[in-house]
């Protein structure tokens, strides 16, 4: 038997002199023996020791093709409406809201979106069934559809809602513009109901308003980040058994809107606010930070911005800037994202 | 009803204990591995991509009967993002990978004084808890393995082994249509317990 000669650059494998007699390194011939070959006549002209190494390169063909095969064009139409709402009619006004929506609609335009910007009394339920019935007759099922709200929200009709697992037992709401009060709630479960009318296949939900996590519906995913949070999150074990019991008792039908449905970015968990702030800031915190997502957060380095990219660059910036500082107040906040095992594309990376 | 109710775990606690004392010469093995997998997802309205992965892992494996063997391994495992083709992507995933499998072995030859090769194949079930990656969505999701592979042990080192495997997976993710992988792994495995094993006594000079 030959030994093998060690390459020289492997000085660890010198410790190991049994290597040195593997036959398997020298074409496998201990296959030849294998008797469920026999029976194969059509593997005659093939030696058996190439298997393993045919199975071998093409699985490494296949993982080189999977890492490989990221470059792609946005060969389909991408819609927008943009929601922003400063002064209310029926609610305290606030500051920042529509320019959040007008940088908003600027970002994606300057993306190639087709956009729909409504803000302060344009803002109503009346409006927003209208945009959605009229992007309904253009999109098609490749095409990405893209909902932002920056105003207030919060949570309606306590112990009547039809939370997913894991939620409170309260709706959550944005406050559209209209006047008088019924009809200017815009519930979680609305909201879904409109935007299932979208015949887009990929849809993403943007919502810079108090409680918003409460329109997130996973119903597979245990959130490691609490609907308040104070700067602590879930445990290991804790998860994991939310996880198991939420794997156990799925039943497909989610309330608020489900990952299947949309992917969903909310400024806030269902129990906090969201906050503006003047200061360099002059924007929802939130926004501030998903607007420089797309500068920013491109993780992979790929050139593109998905959804969870933008909100993990928010969320993260979030910590970094506006907790840190807050640290110990009402103010700490946390972003939340919809689960599903699917991402989508936002922007291209600038 | 209950009679037989309560004789069940006493039959499988015999049997338990049988397989265990006609256990081969080998003993258990605790055994240390990676693998790469290619993961297959198709959610129900979208294509079927593609997304690579790799794990690393401990075993501790307990033979049964003549040329069984049970195994428990515990990884850590990382599922890369597919491609963006399309407008989208499968999310990329990692967190923790556990296996309880039941081996079986069919001795192909001792080679020489130095070498005995098994082939075998393993059934077993598996449960994965994982994370999103960029997020802190955690979630669950078992699966069922086959596994064919190719068992080397070494007799100058009489404890110790090498297996190379395919190892085929079916995960039941609830959503997803299809989640399947195909793997390749190597596993180092000592048995820290055995006697003189047999490729090692027909190799004595």
């Amino acid at each position: 038997m030959k030994r093998l000669p060690l390459p020289k650059g492997l000085p660890f494998l010198k410790g190991l002199p049994f290597l040195k007699g593997l036959p398997l390194l020298k074409g496998l011939p201990f296959l030849k023996g294998l008797p469920f070959l026999k029976g194969l006549p059509y593997l005659k002209g093939l030696t058996a020791s190439a298997i393993p190494w045919a199975l071998a390169i093409l699985w490494t063909l296949a993982i080189l093709w999977t890492l490989t095969a990221c470059s792609f064009t946005l060969d389909y139409e991408r819609y927008a409406i943009v929601y922003g709402i400063a002064n209310y009619a029926v609610a305290s006004d606030l500051r920042y809201t529509v320019s959040d929506a007008q940088a908003v609609r600027d970002l994606l335009k300057a993306d190639d979106y087709n956009v729909t910007l409504k803000t302060d009394a344009e803002a109503t339920r009346a409006a927003l069934e209208a945009d959605i019935a009229s992007i309904k007759t253009l999109a098609g099922e490749d095409d990405l559809f893209l909902f932002y709200f920056s105003g207030h929200g919060g949570p309606v009709a306590p112990g009547q809602g039809g939370e997913p697992p894991g939620g409170d037992s309260a709706d959550e709401a944005i406050l559209l513009y209209d006047d008088p009060v019924p009809g200017s709630l815009l519930t979680d479960d609305e909201l879904a109901a409109l935007i299932r009318e979208v015949p887009c296949l990929k849809k993403v939900v943007v919502l810079d308003a108090c409680y918003a996590g409460g329109f997130i519906g996973n119903e597979l995913e245990a959130d490691g980040i609490p609907p308040d949070y104070s700067g602590s999150s879930y445990g290991f074990f804790s998860n994991l058994g939310k996880a198991f019991s939420l794997y156990c008792s799925f039943a497909g039908d989610s309330a608020d809107i489900p990952p299947g449905e949309a992917i969903v970015l909310s400024a806030a968990g269902e129990r906090e606010y969201s906050w503006e702030a003047g200061d360099g800031y002059e924007h929802g915190v939130f926004t501030y930070f998903f607007l420089e997502s797309a500068s920013r957060g491109d993780h992979n380095g790929d050139g593109y911005v998905t959804a969870t990219e933008a909100y993990a660059y928010a969320r993260q910036a979030i910590q970094s800037y506006w907790n840190r500082y807050c640290s110990g107040t009402e103010g700490v906040f946390s972003p939340h994202v919809s689960g599903g095992p699917l991402d989508y594309v936002l922007f291209k990376a600038r | 009803m209950a009679k037989s109710q309560r004789i069940i775990p006493f039959f499988l606690l015999f049997v338990t204990v049988s397989a265990l004392s006609w256990s081969p010469r080998w003993g258990p093995a605790l055994g240390a591995g990676a693998g790469g997998e290619l993961l297959l997802s198709k959610e129900e309205r979208f294509p079927l991509k593609p997304q690579a992965g790799g794990w690393l892992g401990l075993q501790f494996e307990v033979p049964v009967l003549s040329a069984g063997s049970v195994s428990f391994l515990l990884a850590l495992h990382r599922t890369l993002a597919s491609s963006l083709q399309g407008g989208f992507a499968y999310r990329g995933f990692s967190g923790l990978d556990s296996r309880l499998q039941l081996d079986w072995r069919w001795p192909l030859r001792a080679l020489g004084r130095q070498l005995r090769l098994d082939l075998g194949g393993g059934l077993g079930a598996a449960a994965r808890f994982d994370k999103y990656e960029l997020t802190e969505l955690s979630f669950f999701y078992p699966g069922l393995v086959l596994e064919p592979f190719l068992e080397l042990r070494l007799a100058r080192l009489q404890r110790h082994g090498l297996r190379a495997s395919l190892p085929l997976t079916l995960y039941f993710r609830r959503d997803l249509e299809t989640s399947a992988s195909i793997g390749i792994s190597l596993l180092w495995k000592i048995h820290p317990w055995a006697g003189v094993p047999e490729a090692a006594g027909k190799a004595s000079r």
